[in-house]
């Protein structure tokens, strides 16, 4: 059963302005992936919001008060959850 | 007293400020022994100690992931520095302290510089320096780098802490992960000689499946089946309890900071507003309006340079043409006279007048990456480059191409995945670099006077498509595969300072001014002995004229005749020389380079004049350049594939350029 709210999509998905709680990372992430995403505050649980989604560019988004960008490819990767 | 500190921080938190406000001009910059990332080191007295620091690269945490991480994580558990200052962003501590953490788990000699204070009171956020001291259990200095505030606090504490013993942390994880950890560490410590590092460290980076730890603690238990077994069991539980230990990890440590940050952080107005920098990206981030004022920007950018640069050019030609005549009037014996005013001054003096152009193209891209433009540009830019089978962050080397190749080259150290910076290096020499405008100058105003500044422009865009296309070829054969995944932060706008702008500029101008002093004037030397030997014969019986006809053949298909032979010969030393030669091979004696417009028109059509400026673009890099490449590659293969491709590129291009000209009928 599917919540509305509750809909899991990756990142890349979600349209600008966006608050997102990060859900997991794709199967085929290997460490180096998720560490560097950890290591810049993008881990399951964190809230992010979507600054800048362009299909099919590049992402930016805040992640504790910094901007960071994501390559496509990378946003792909990351499900979330928008929150608000 | 000596104390040895490390430099430590993530990218964007004002590292580099603190360190040169703490070394002033005793820095020393080298590269870190094997890789090609930049080391910087320097020294400052406090009272009767003696701070000697190394600055660490950027990073965000102590994997085996990077380069940039494993320099950084060495250099502190090898030679074991006595203070690791880590520089936190006062108005993003969150992020921040997720290095620290791992710099405290890492059991080192900590003290945090709490950066950037001024734009988290800004920010609204009350940080309680003693609350937050006690709960990392390390001692913490605000500062703020720009104006200089808390430096002198800074060394002080740096000066108290140094010889202190470094006590247990009394920061602790969630009690299954404790667990575990303490578990892996028990194991661990029957070996006597991993007793030199922190148990709870490897037992963490063990658990977290850290290669490089891996590797290491493996060979000294001799790959032992029972304690590999046992470390797998204990791995395996945690898996089953928490899905994956990296994630729990990462999502541990955050945990912990957020209990921490809400005990000694407060913030005054909790909701965000719309900062400026949000306004500004809203504009020039756009998907439709990114790109034309990124062109717009960058058209400024070469007005702005060819405009304030024109004065100091004339400047500079008029004063090579005096010195010129009064070599010629004083010195003896005549050939010396000769060597030193034609050889050496005219040749020096046509390089030189592009040395203001030079500076101020330098000065414009410093402005453009300081303000934190160019972090955008990588962003409006990632979708094309993307198509080319690389992403955004290989577009700031290409941009900085069109100052000189040699930065250029050197810039690309930024792009993580090797195969992505090797294609960026190889296609590097295509943009076309600022050496290589004397040559278009010239040509375009002696064959296609009115249309001169869209010739020019041809050049460029020349080099940018086959920019393209090059990289898209090498990504098809030589490195199949996808970017890798490209993740960047992207700074806050700031308006650049004069002094950080003004260093930038000086930093690349005066690799050329290095190599102008070098390179080209012995080249230079070179061709004014070829061309006088025998002395006093004309120019075609000399050694020089040998050497052309002797090339000669090679160029006829292209129209060009045994003199533009010798000046591209000669160009591949810096490709200023093509013109500097052909004033020494004309026999012209002033630097004004209209005196060379009667012979060029009598020598070649407009048509085979657009040929060659074609190939003085392609065609091999400068020494200077493939030396770059070499030194960045570290391989021989490469930077011999590099000229390889650009000289056939180069033939081929001119070749197609001079028979699609005939055949339309344009001579």
């Amino acid at each position: 059963m599917i919540v509305r709210e509750a809909i899991v999509m990756p990142v890349s998905m979600v349209p600008e302005g966006a608050v997102v709680e990060i859900v997991s990372f794709s199967q085929r992430s290997g460490r180096g992936f998720i560490q560097k995403l950890s290591s810049m505050g993008i881990y399951p649980g964190a809230v992010i919001r979507v600054l800048r989604n362009q299909f099919p560019g590049p992402l930016i988004v805040d992640v504790m008060g910094t901007r960071i960008m994501l390559g496509h490819g990378m946003a792909n990767r990351i499900y979330v959850r928008i929150i608000r | 007293m000596i104390v040895r500190v490390a430099l430590v921080g993530n990218p964007n938190v004002g590292k580099s400020v603190i360190f040169n406000n703490l070394t002033g001009a005793h820095q020393y910059v080298g590269n870190w022994p094997g890789v090609t990332v930049e080391k910087k080191e320097g020294k400052c007295n406090f009272d009767d100690v003696e701070i000697h620091i190394t600055d660490l690269p950027g990073i965000y945490s102590l994997t085996a992931n990077s380069i940039d991480e494993l320099i950084a994580r060495n250099f502190i558990i090898e030679e074991k520095p006595d203070v690791v200052i880590d520089i936190v962003d006062g108005s993003n501590i969150e992020r921040n302290l997720y290095l620290t953490l791992q710099l405290i788990e890492l059991g080192a000699n900590v003290v945090v510089a709490l950066n950037m204070m001024d734009l988290a009171k800004e920010k609204s956020y009350e940080i309680d320096i003693k609350r937050l001291e006690e709960l990392l259990g390390v001692p913490i200095v605000p500062t703020v780098a720009p104006k200089k505030e808390g430096m002198t606090e800074l060394c002080e504490k740096v000066a108290t802490v140094a010889k202190r013993k470094v006590s247990a942390t009394k920061i602790r994880y969630n009690s299954k992960l404790e667990d575990a950890i303490s578990k892996v560490a028990s194991i661990l410590s029957s070996y006597p000689t991993l007793q030199k590092y922190n148990m709870r460290w490897l037992a963490i980076k063990i658990l977290e499946d850290d290669g490089e730890v891996i590797r290491y603690v493996k060979e000294i238990s001799e790959n032992d089946p029972v304690v590999w077994d046992k470390i797998e069991d204990i791995k395996a539980e945690l898996n089953k309890e928490f899905g994956d230990v990296i994630v729990a990890m990462a999502d541990e440590r955050y945990n912990v900071i957020s209990q921490i940050v809400s005990k000694a952080v407060k913030r005054i107005t909790a909701e965000e507003e719309v900062s400026i920098t949000d306004m500004i990206d809203e504009v020039l981030t756009h998907k439709y309006l990114g790109i034309p004022i990124f062109l717009a920007i960058m058209w400024t950018v070469f007005q702005f340079t060819f405009t304030v640069a024109a004065p100091f050019s004339d400047a500079i030609d008029m004063f090579f043409a005096y010195t010129a005549d009064l070599a010629r009037s004083y010195l003896q014996p005549e050939w010396f006279a000769s060597l030193i005013a034609d050889g050496i001054i005219s040749g020096l003096g046509f390089v030189l007048i592009f040395v203001p152009n030079i500076f101020m193209m330098f000065l414009a891209l410093s402005i453009l990456e300081d303000s934190g433009y160019l972090a955008r540009v990588a962003f409006i830019m990632d979708r094309i480059m993307h198509k080319l089978g690389l992403h955004g962050r290989s577009f700031i080397p290409m941009l900085l191409g069109f100052g000189c190749n040699v930065p250029a080259i050197m810039a690309t150290r930024t792009i993580e995945n090797e195969n992505d910076r090797l294609i960026t290096i190889l296609v590097n020499p295509l943009m076309s670099c600022s050496a290589r405008l004397p040559v278009y100058v010239l040509f375009a105003a002696v064959f296609f006077s009115g249309i001169a500044g869209t010739v020019i422009f041809s050049m460029y865009v020349l080099g940018i498509v086959l920019a393209i296309l090059m990289a898209l070829l090498f990504r098809k054969t030589l490195f199949p595969g996808k970017p890798s995944p490209f993740i960047m932060e992207m700074p806050p706008y700031l308006i650049p300072t004069a002094r950080s702008v003004l260093s930038h500029m000086w930093l690349r101008g005066s690799k050329f001014l290095k190599k102008a002093g070098t390179f080209i004037v012995g080249g230079l030397i070179l061709i004014w002995a070829m061309s006088n030997v025998p002395y006093g014969a004309p120019v075609e019986e000399t050694l020089i004229g040998q050497l052309g006809h002797l090339l000669a053949p090679i160029f006829a298909p292209l129209g060009w005749d045994w003199r533009i032979a010798v000046a591209l010969f000669f160009g591949f030393i810096a490709k200023e020389i093509v013109v500097g030669s052909l004033g020494v091979l004309y026999g012209i004696e002033n630097p004004d380079p209209t005196t060379l417009y009667g012979p060029l028109r009598a020598a070649m059509t407009p048509l085979s004049a657009y040929a060659l400026m074609a190939f003085t673009l392609i065609y091999v890099p400068c020494i200077a350049t493939l030396a770059t490449i070499k030194q960045e590659t570290g391989s021989i293969k490469w930077t011999l594939i590099a000229l390889a491709y650009e000289l056939i590129l180069a033939y081929v291009v001119a070749l197609i350029i001079i028979s699609i000209g005939s055949l339309v009928g344009i001579v």
